[in-house]
């Protein structure tokens, strides 16, 4: 559980490194919100605990980070196509 | 000759927690999905503002809470950990050590707010400080409701209402402690570093 809690860590600070450094871009874009669907799946399977119960529910909540994280990432792109 | 299909068992373990519990969890989750969906497609309206605006927040205050709320969820990970072998000191020192770091989110992003009231930020301010004080006002309450419940759960627990063969809600207090963690996983990068 650690080493999930460091890769946590890591990639929050990652996260916070791009913000400081003002860096904008799809591809910047990108990185970070799939830096940030890794840590959602991190906490969905095992801080939520759902890596292998019965039923929908790690898909539903994996759905979820996807269809959010994909139309923030289409927003980003569309504001950058209108010259945002 | 018929022979009778034998269902197929599935041993893989069920859903922690209360049922009723992670149906209020798809709710809430939806209900930020649209707020979330909000203010992404409202900066393509209001881009210089929304730019502007990302100015007057702190980005170090914003990784700070997200390093207290995911330690929080891990100690919580712990305490469940911990009933489910019978160890309830255990549950409940982590259970405090979850309610303790959960209390540094709510002292940090008080004197957030404080800073960005003081730096001009109001709800009729404008679009983007109405959508940072709408979704991070909304995700704090609901880090207050959590805090409640966290301190509920250690209540009874140091009440003995839980052991290995049936600890429910603390599994149920847990799930709701990840989903607020879950929720500012995504907030963060959207208010605080996107661009």
């Amino acid at each position: 559980m650690l080493r999930i809690w460091i890769v946590l860590m890591l990639l929050t600070a990652a996260a916070w490194a791009v913000g400081i450094k003002g860096w904008s871009g799809d591809a910047v874009a990108a990185a970070v919100l799939a830096t940030t669907f890794i840590k959602g799946q991190l906490l969905v399977d095992h801080y939520l605990g759902l890596a292998c119960v019965r039923g929908p529910w790690r898909w539903l909540l994996s759905a979820w980070l996807v269809v959010v994280l994909g139309a923030v990432g289409m927003a980003f792109h569309l504001a950058r196509g209108a010259g945002a | 000759m018929m022979s009778a299909a034998i269902p197929a068992i599935d041993d893989r373990p069920p859903l922690p927690g209360d049922l009723a519990m992670w149906f209020f969890i798809l709710a809430e989750l939806t209900v930020f999905a649209a707020l979330f969906l909000a203010f992404a497609y409202a900066r393509l309206w209001h881009a210089a503002e929304f730019a502007a605006g990302q100015t007057l927040i702190d980005r170090g205050a914003g990784a700070i809470n997200t390093v207290l709320l995911i330690t929080s969820s891990a100690f919580v990970v712990q305490a469940v950990a911990s009933i489910r072998v019978d160890d309830r000191p255990g549950c409940g020192r982590w259970l405090l050590a979850a309610i303790a770091t959960g209390l540094g989110f709510v002292v940090f992003k008080s004197a957030g707010f404080a800073q960005a009231f003081a730096a001009g930020v109001s709800l009729d301010g404008g679009v983007f400080p109405m959508f940072y004080l709408l979704l991070t006002g909304f995700h704090f309450l609901h880090v207050l409701l959590g805090l409640v419940i966290l301190a509920a759960v250690w209540v009874k627990n140091r009440a003995g209402a839980y052991s290995a063969a049936g600890h429910t809600g603390v599994e149920t207090g847990a799930s709701y402690w990840h989903m607020v963690d879950l929720v500012w996983i995504v907030l963060f990068p959207l208010v605080y570093v996107l661009r």
